[in-house]
């Protein structure tokens, strides 16, 4: 064993993968607890607990979940990098592939996830947090607190949409593969991919939750995605 | 309802004609293979090298035992391939891609 994980081309991919893995977890499980409970909880409970949560639970939360989702980010970039490298030095095309086109299109999607958390949900969160702070000190309540939940709340939904089939093709470029030609419809997919993908994270960013405001709407939604991804793939390549 | 849609886009792919030999190999490596080898078998892939020409033996060997036929020398010295031994009636059709012009 000691031989392969000390093989550069295989050990080295290898320990980034499982690091890869270890820190989408700690991300994706806060993202799903963010949504499936915690969402929930507030939702329901007393203006004091309310309160409690976003003072001293929600920051511990979300320092996990955005260095998780940072570390997910780089080591991910790494992988792809360092694939790319090989294939290249090897000749081997990176538009013909199914590796290729299934790890590019999870990768889309969690790039988004990963801009989604720092750009958006850790800048709004951080407005509902000092927010609670200061009425709890006895100050006036910031009126952009409420707009800030409501945004924070949106892209956090956007990502669980993205979630189930981001972790389809990343799980797929390795354990699901598939002829892919030189004269396959590559272009043409990712033209489709990219306007589909992009409309979704721009509703997240500007658009309204609509369906995906349930927890049933975005868990639904996230499975109908993947199975849209997987029919535009089957039949435009 | 995933499933469902997947059964769906399993019987609307056309399989009209018989595939010959070589292109039911293409097909199984592209499947089975690309994880680890390059999508054209003539190059080194990322984990595996290139296995353009192999040997029947040399596949029996490879994909049911997970080793070489007395006397080869492999391209590489490390051994990550794992065993595929449920594509053991496979080998003359893989074998027939991997030699054909
Ligand atoms: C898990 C990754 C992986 C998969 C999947 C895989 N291989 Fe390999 N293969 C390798 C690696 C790595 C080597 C280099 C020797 C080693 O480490 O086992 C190799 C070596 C070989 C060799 C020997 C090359 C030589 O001449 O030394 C043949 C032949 C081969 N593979 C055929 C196949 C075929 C055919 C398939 C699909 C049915 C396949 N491999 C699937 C990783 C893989």
């Amino acid at each position: 064993m000691l031989d392969s994980l000390l093989d550069p081309a295989i050990g080295l991919m290898f320990v980034f993968r499982w690091l890869h893995v270890f820190a989408g977890i700690i991300w994706i499980g806060l993202l799903y607890y963010f949504n499936f409970v915690q969402g929930a909880f507030m939702a329901e409970t007393d203006a004091g607990a309310k309160s409690q949560v976003l003072q001293k639970l929600a920051p511990r939360a979300l320092w996990w979940f955005r260095y998780g989702a940072l570390y997910t980010f780089l080591t991910g970039l790494f992988l792809l990098m360092y694939r790319a490298h090989i294939d290249v030095k090897n000749g081997s095309s990176i538009m013909a592939s199914s590796y290729w086109i299934n790890i590019l299109t999870g990768a889309l999607m969690a790039t988004l996830m990963f801009l989604n958390v720092w750009g958006i949900i850790w800048r709004k969160q951080k407005v509902m947090i000092a927010n609670a702070v200061a009425t709890a000190a006895g100050q006036p309540a910031n009126p952009a607190a409420v707009p800030a939940g409501v945004a924070a709340t949106l892209a956090s939904r956007t990502n669980v949409l993205f979630s189930v089939p981001m972790l389809f093709f990343m799980l797929s470029a390795n354990h699901l593969n598939y002829p892919v030609d030189e004269s396959s419809n590559v272009g043409l997919y990712w033209v489709i991919i990219l306007v589909l993908v992009g409309a979704i994270e721009a509703n997240g960013i500007v658009g309204k939750a609509g369906p995906i405001t349930s927890i049933k709407g975005v868990i639904t939604g996230s499975f109908v995605l993947t199975a849209v991804i997987i029919l535009i793939n089957n039949f435009v390549i | 309802m995933l499933a469902l849609i997947l059964l769906g886009a399993a019987c609307t792919k056309k399989e009209t004609k018989v595939a010959s030999p070589v292109e039911e190999g293409k097909r199984l490596y592209a499947v089975h293979c690309t994880a680890c080898h390059a999508a054209d078998p003539k190059k080194d892939g990322a984990v595996g090298p290139s296995n353009w020409g192999s040997s029947l033996e040399l596949l029996e060997r490879k994909l049911v035992h997970g080793d070489y036929p007395p006397g080869y020398t492999p391209k590489r010295p490390t051994r990550v391939m794992v065993q595929l031994p449920f594509l053991k009636d496979q080998i003359p059709n893989l074998h027939a891609y991997l030699n054909s012009p």
